[in-house]
C-alpha cells in the first residue's frame, strides 16, 4: 500500500532547494509551494524541515538572504543561490543522477 | 575559506541575536500568512484556514529552535546558561567562590606586578636610536682574577681604528665638588670623550656637545649638565648656557644640557667635563693602565662576537709591535670581550627579579593545587547534581565544559582583582623600592601583563576543569556507582590517589620554596654576621672642603689635629682616626704600582689595589689587627721616605709565603719613580662589599705624608654606653673648621647592609611568599583531612562501637596524609638540590647541600601537616558510633 504523503529521502531536500533557487530567487514558503507543484504534487515539504535546511545553506555559504517586498507589497525574506551554491548545485545534480542510475540498474536488473 | 565563513556567520548571529530572532519570527509569521491566504482562496473560513495553518505548521517554537541550532546558536546559549548557572553557584556558595577568588587574586595580583616590573625594566628598548647596537667593551685578566677590567685611554685610541664600529666614546667616572653661592656639595659626574654622546645617538636638548677641540689640555674648561640637574638647580633656565659654574674650584663655561633620556641611564651623573689626556696615557707603555669604560656603536650587521674577534685582534697586533707584553698578557690570560649595553645595564637586576618571578610562579601553583583540593571537596558535596547529570543523559564532556566555565568565573574574577591588585602593588612599590630597580620609569601594568594574566586565568580554569573531570571520571566513572557511597572500592581508591597526588605536589613545591627561602635567610643571616675585619661600631663622618685653600687637602689635614683634640675633649670617644675613605663609603681609588724586585725583568708589569690615606689611629679604632711590622708613627714624616702599610692579601699576591715588611713598591715613571717603603702588613677588610673580601689588596698610605684631594673621613669609636650626636660632633666640626661641610655621617653597622638591598629585598619577598604557600598548603591539607574524616566517618564509627582505641584511629588518619607528605618532603628536597645550583650565586655562605636546612624544612612541613590535621581528627575521635553509623 502507497503511503498517504511522499517523504523526501533524507540527504535529498538540500539538492532540491539548490535546484529551485537555480530559477532565481524565492522566498522560504514559495520554496516549499514549487518543490509541491514541480514534482507533480507528489514531494511536499515540512516547515519543519525546510527552513533549518535554508539557515544551514545559508550558514554554510551556498544561499545568500535578503529582505524584499513581494508582489503583494509584504516584506519577505529571499534566498538566492551564491556563486559556490552554483557550484554545489551542479555537484550535487551530478551525484544524485549517478545514484539514481545505479538504482534504477539494480531496480531493472537485479 | 569555507570553516571561516562559517564562523563568521556564528559570531555575527552571536552578537546580532537580537535581530536574528526577530527575523525568523518574520519569516515565520509572513510563512503562516502565506498559508492563510491559500486555504482562505480555496475556499475555507479564515479563522479555520488560520488554525488549519498553524496546524500544518507544527510547533512553531521547536521549529525555531531548530533553526536557531542550524545558526550553530545552541552552543553559545548553552555556555551562557553555563555562565549564569556559574554565577548561581558563587552567590550560593560565596565561601567556597571567595576563598578561590581571593587566593587566586593574591597570587595572580603578585605575578601582574612582577611580570610588570620585569617587563618595563628589562624589556623596553633603551631610550637611544638603534640601541641595540650600543655595546661596552671590557678587559678581563682571568690568570689574575679580573673578570672584568676598565679600559686604557690608549687601547681606546687602537681601538677606534676598528671596522666593527661605526663609532667609540670613553668615559671615566668623576665626582665633583660643586660650589654654589649658598651651598657646596658634591655631585656625579663623569669626564667623556667627544664621540661620547654621538656613540649614544642623542642630540643636545639644548646647546652643544663636547668637540674634540675641548679635549685639548690648552682649551677652556666646559661642561655639561644633566637635565634633571639642570632642571631641580636651575629652575630650567635656558640663560644658564654660557654661564659658568664651579666645579672643584675652577670655573667651567656650561656649554649644553643633555635631554631627559639619559637621565635614566645615568642616574648618578649631573655634569659632564671633557676627557683631558695627560701625555703618559698616549705612551703604548699606558696599554693596560686605565679604568676606563669603553662605549660602541656597531655598524648595521656587525654582530657581538665579530666585534669582539676583532678587537682582540687589534690586542693581538699590539702583542706583536711591544713584544714586551707578549708574556705579560699570556701570563695574565689577557682578553677583551664585548657586552651589549642593554645586558650589561640590566644584568644585576635580571637575576633577583627572575628569582621572585620564579617564586611567585611556584606559588601560583601551590595555589591552584590547593584549589584542586578544594575544588575535588566541592564536587563531592555536589555528588547528588553530578549523579542527576549523568542519570539525564550529560556527556563527560558536557561537564567538563559546565566545570570549566564555572572555574573560568573564578579565574576571571581573580584575574580582574589580581590586575587591580597588581598596580596596587605597583603604586606603592610594596614588592619593590623602585630605586632599586636600574630604571623606574614607566613602570605599570601594560597591556602585556595583561595579556598574560588573561592566558594564565585561561589555563588555570582549563587544568581546574580537567582535574575536576578527571576527578569525576575516576570517582562516578561507573555507571552504577552513581548513589553516594555506593562506589565500587576501585573507584574510592583511585579518587583517594588523586587527593593524595594533589597532597604530594603540594608538598614537593612548597618544600621546594621552604628550601630556597631558608637558604636566603641564612644567607641573609650570615651577611648579617660576616666579620668584616674591622669593629663596626664605628661611625663615620665625612668632611669636604667648600672654601679655596683647603681643596688641596693639606690645610685640611693640619686642621685636623684640633678637630681631633676638640672631639676628644667631648669624652664621647674612645678613639679617633682619619681616612680617605671609610670601608662601604664608595668612591675607591684604584692605584697602580711596580714591585721593586729583580725578578721583574720588564718595567711595564703593573699591579693594582686600593689606595686608602689614614692616619696613625684609624687602624686601632677601626679594630684593624697589624699583623707583621709596626704602624705609622711621627717619625713617617713628609720628605722622608714614603711609608706604606700593605693588606695580607696584598702581601700574599706580591710574596707568597714571604713577608712583605721591608720591601718596596715603585710609583711613577722615568725621573719621577716613587720609592715607597712597606713598613707593616694588616689584616684584610671588606672594603666593598659584605660578601668578598678585598680582592685587590690594599696600600694604605699616612696621612701626613700624602694628603686626601677629595675629602677626609673621621672614623669614631664611642666609648661604651655613649650615643653618637649628630648634631653635637657637627656643631665641633663647624667651629673648629668652618671650612668644611658633613657630606656623609653613617655608623658602619648602619651601612653594612647598604650594597645589600636588592638581595635582602628578594629574601624579604621569597621568604613571604613562602609563608604564603606554607599557610595555602596547610589550608589543603586541612581541607583533604576534613573530607577523610567524612568519607571514613562511618568506618570509624565501627571500629569505636566494636572496641578500637584512638590511637588506631588517628594512626588510620594521619596515614591518609602522611605518605603523600613524607614523599613530597624528600622529592622536594631532591628537586631543590638541583634548584640551589641554579640559584647559588644568590647565596652567601651556604654550602649547596646543607643537612641542617634540610632537616629543618621537613620538620616544619611535618608540623604544619600535623597541625592543619589536629582539627578534623579531634572531630573524628568525637564521633559518637550511633551517629556514624546513621551517616547517609
Amino acid at each position: 500500500m502507497a503511503p498517504e504523503k511522499r517523504d523526501l529521502l533524507q540527504g535529498t531536500l538540500d539538492l532540491l532547494i539548490l535546484r529551485i533557487l537555480k530559477s532565481g530567487n524565492r522566498h522560504g514558503y514559495d520554496i516549499a509551494r514549487r518543490i509541491h507543484i514541480v514534482s507533480g504534487e507528489v514531494l511536499t515539504v515540512g516547515q519543519g524541515s525546510l527552513y533549518p535546511a535554508l539557515h544551514r545553506l545559508e550558514k554554510k555559504g551556498f544561499l545568500r538572504a535578503i529582505w524584499q517586498e513581494t508582489e503583494t507589497g509584504r516584506n519577505a525574506k529571499f534566498y538566492s543561490l551564491t556563486p559556490e551554491g552554483r557550484t554545489r548545485a551542479e555537484q550535487v545534480t551530478e551525484y544524485w543522477r549517478e545514484f539514481t542510475e545505479a538504482i534504477n540498474l539494480i531496480l531493472e536488473k537485479a | 575559506m569555507r570553516l571561516l565563513r562559517s564562523l563568521s556567520f556564528q559570531l555575527s548571529s552571536l552578537f546580532r541575536i537580537g535581530k536574528k530572532n526577530r527575523e525568523l519570527d518574520e519569516e515565520f509569521q509572513f510563512h503562516l500568512d502565506m498559508q492563510v491566504e491559500d486555504f482562505v482562496k480555496n475556499g475555507m473560513d479564515p479563522e479555520q484556514a488560520r488554525l488549519e495553518a498553524l496546524r500544518t505548521f507544527g510547533g512553531v517554537e521547536q521549529e525555531k529552535e531548530n533553526c536557531r541550532d542550524a545558526w550553530g546558536m545552541r552552543i553559545a546559549d548553552e555556555i551562557a546558561r553555563d555562565i549564569i548557572f556559574a554565577l548561581r553557584q558563587i552567590r550560593s556558595n560565596r565561601f567556597f567562590s571567595l576563598t578561590i577568588i581571593a587566593s587566586l587574586a593574591i597570587c595572580l595580583g603578585t605575578n601582574t606586578a612582577i611580570f610588570s616590573i620585569i617587563d618595563s625594566v628589562l624589556y623596553r628598548p633603551l631610550p637611544y636610536k638603534d640601541a641595540d647596537n650600543l655595546v661596552l667593551i671590557w678587559n678581563r685578566y682571568p690568570l689574575q682574577n679580573r673578570e672584568k677590567w676598565g679600559n686604557s685611554v690608549y687601547q681606546f685610541e687602537e681601538r677606534k681604528k676598528a671596522t666593527s664600529f661605526q663609532d667609540m666614546g670613553i668615559a671615566q667616572y668623576r665626582p665633583f665638588i660643586l660650589t654654589t653661592e649658598d651651598n657646596i656639595e658634591k655631585v656625579g659626574g663623569m669626564a667623556v670623550s667627544a664621540s661620547y654622546f654621538s656613540t649614544l645617538g642623542v642630540d643636545a636638548l639644548i646647546g652643544r656637545y663636547f668637540e674634540e677641540e675641548d679635549m685639548q689640555a690648552e682649551s677652556g674648561n666646559v661642561s655639561i649638565l644633566s637635565h634633571k640637574f639642570w632642571r631641580e638647580r636651575f629652575g630650567g633656565n635656558v640663560g644658564i648656557i654660557g654661564s659658568s659654574v664651579i666645579l672643584d674650584e675652577v670655573s667651567h663655561e656650561v656649554i649644553g644640557i643633555m635631554p631627559r633620556e639619559v637621565d635614566f641611564f645615568l642616574r648618578n651623573t649631573s655634569i659632564w667635563t671633557p676627557f683631558k689626556y695627560e701625555p703618559r696615557d698616549t705612551l703604548p707603555d699606558a696599554w693596560h693602565r686605565g679604568y676606563r669604560r669603553i662605549i660602541g656603536r656597531l655598524k648595521a650587521g656587525v654582530s657581538v662576537e665579530a666585534a669582539e674577534r676583532e678587537i682582540n685582534r687589534i690586542n693581538q697586533r699590539f702583542r706583536e709591535s711591544y713584544s714586551e707584553f707578549a708574556k705579560l698578557d699570556k701570563e695574565s690570560g689577557f682578553h677583551s670581550y664585548v657586552i651589549k649595553y642593554q645586558d650589561e645595564f640590566f644584568r644585576d637586576a635580571k637575576r633577583p627579579l627572575y628569582t621572585v618571578l620564579a617564586v611567585a610562579l611556584v606559588l601560583t601553583l601551590v595555589a591552584l593545587l590547593n584549589i584542586s583540593v578544594i575544588t575535588i571537596g566541592h564536587l563531592n558535596f555536589r555528588a547528588n547534581e553530578i549523579s542527576a547529570r549523568f542519570m539525564l543523559g550529560a556527556t563527560k564532556a558536557r561537564l567538563f565544559r559546565l566545570l570549566t566555565i564555572e572555574n573560568l568565573v573564578h579565574c576571571i574574577l581573580s584575574g580582574v582583582l589580581g590586575l587591580f591588585l597588581g598596580e596596587i602593588l605597583i603604586t606603592y612599590e610594596v614588592l619593590y623600592d623602585h630605586r632599586l630597580l636600574p630604571r623606574s620609569e614607566g613602570i605599570g601594568v601594560g597591556m602585556e601583563s595583561i595579556g598574560v594574566i588573561a592566558c594564565f586565568s585561561l589555563l588555570s580554569a582549563f587544568f581546574l576543569g580537567l582535574v575536576g573531570i578527571f576527578y569525576v571520571w575516576v570517582r562516578w566513572g561507573d555507571i552504577n556507582c552513581l548513589v553516594p557511597g555506593q562506589q565500587t572500592n576501585t573507584a574510592t581508591m583511585r579518587s583517594r590517589n588523586i587527593r593524595r597526588c594533589l597532597v604530594f605536589c603540594q608538598v614537593v613545591l612548597t618544600c621546594v620554596l621552604l628550601v630556597v627561602a631558608s637558604y636566603f635567610v641564612k644567607s641573609f643571616h650570615n651577611l648579617l654576621t660576616v666579620d668584616p675585619g674591622f669593629d663596626q661600631k664605628v661611625v663615620s663622618v665625612r668632611l669636604n672642603p667648600h672654601r679655596s685653600g683647603l681643596a688641596d687637602g693639606q690645610r685640611l689635614v693640619e686642621s685636623m689635629d684640633e678637630l681631633v683634640s676638640e672631639l676628644q675633649r667631648t669624652d664621647d670617644f674612645a678613639s679617633i682616626g682619619l681616612t680617605s675613605v671609610a670601608p662601604f663609603g664608595g668612591d675607591y681609588y684604584i692605584g697602580t704600582f711596580r714591585v721593586d724586585s729583580a725578578s721583574y725583568d720588564i718595567n711595564l708589569h703593573e699591579e693594582a689595589a686600593y689606595n686608602i690615606i689614614v692616619d696613625q689611629n684609624y687602624f686601632d679604632t677601626m679594630g684593624i689587627s697589624l699583623i707583621r711590622g709596626r704602624n705609622f708613627n711621627a717619625f713617617d714624616l713628609e720628605g722622608n721616605e714614603t711609608v706604606l702599610i700593605i693588606d695580607r692579601q696584598l702581601e700574599q699576591e706580591l710574596w707568597p709565603n714571604e713577608s712583605g715588611v721591608g720591601k718596596y713598591l715603585l710609583q711613577g715613571r722615568g725621573d719621577n719613580v716613587a720609592r715607597q717603603r712597606i713598613v707593616g702588613v694588616v689584616e684584610d677588610v671588606n672594603l666593598t662589599t659584605l660578601r668578598h673580601r678585598n680582592e685587590n689588596g690594599t696600600r694604605y698610605f699616612y696621612i701626613k705624608q700624602r694628603v686626601p684631594t677629595r675629602s677626609v673621613e673621621l672614623v669614631l669609636r664611642l666609648k661604651a654606653a655613649r650615643e653618637f650626636s649628630r648634631e653635637k660632633v657637627v656643631t665641633i666640626i663647624n667651629r673648629v673648621i668652618p671650612e668644611v661641610f658633613v657630606s656623609r655621617s653613617v655608623s658602619l653597622e648602619e651601612d653594612r647592609m647598604s650594597g645589600e638591598q636588592v638581595f635582602q629585598n628578594t629574601a624579604r619577598l621569597v621568604t613571604l611568599f613562602t609563608f604564603i604557600a606554607l599557610v595555602v598548603s596547610s589550608v589543603g591539607v586541612f581541607g583533604i583531612m576534613s573530607f577523610e574524616v567524612g568519607r571514613l566517618q562511618r568506618e570509624i564509627g565501627i571500629r569505636i562501637s566494636i572496641g578500637a582505641d584512638r590511637a588506631s584511629i588517628v594512626s588510620l588518619l594521619i596515614r591518609e596524609i602522611m605518605y603523600p607528605a613524607l614523599l613530597g618532603i624528600a622529592c622536594g628536597c631532591l628537586l631543590s638540590l638541583m634548584l640551589n645550583k641554579l640559584l647559588k650565586d644568590n647565596f652567601f655562605g651556604v654550602a649547596r647541600i646543607d643537612f641542617g636546612v634540610f632537616i629543618l624544612v621537613a620538620v616544619i612541613i611535618f608540623f604544619v601537616i600535623v597541625i592543619a590535621a589536629i582539627r578534623p581528627i579531634g572531630r573524628a575521635l568525637k564521633l559518637d558510633p550511633m551517629e556514624a553509623l546513621r551517616y547517609e
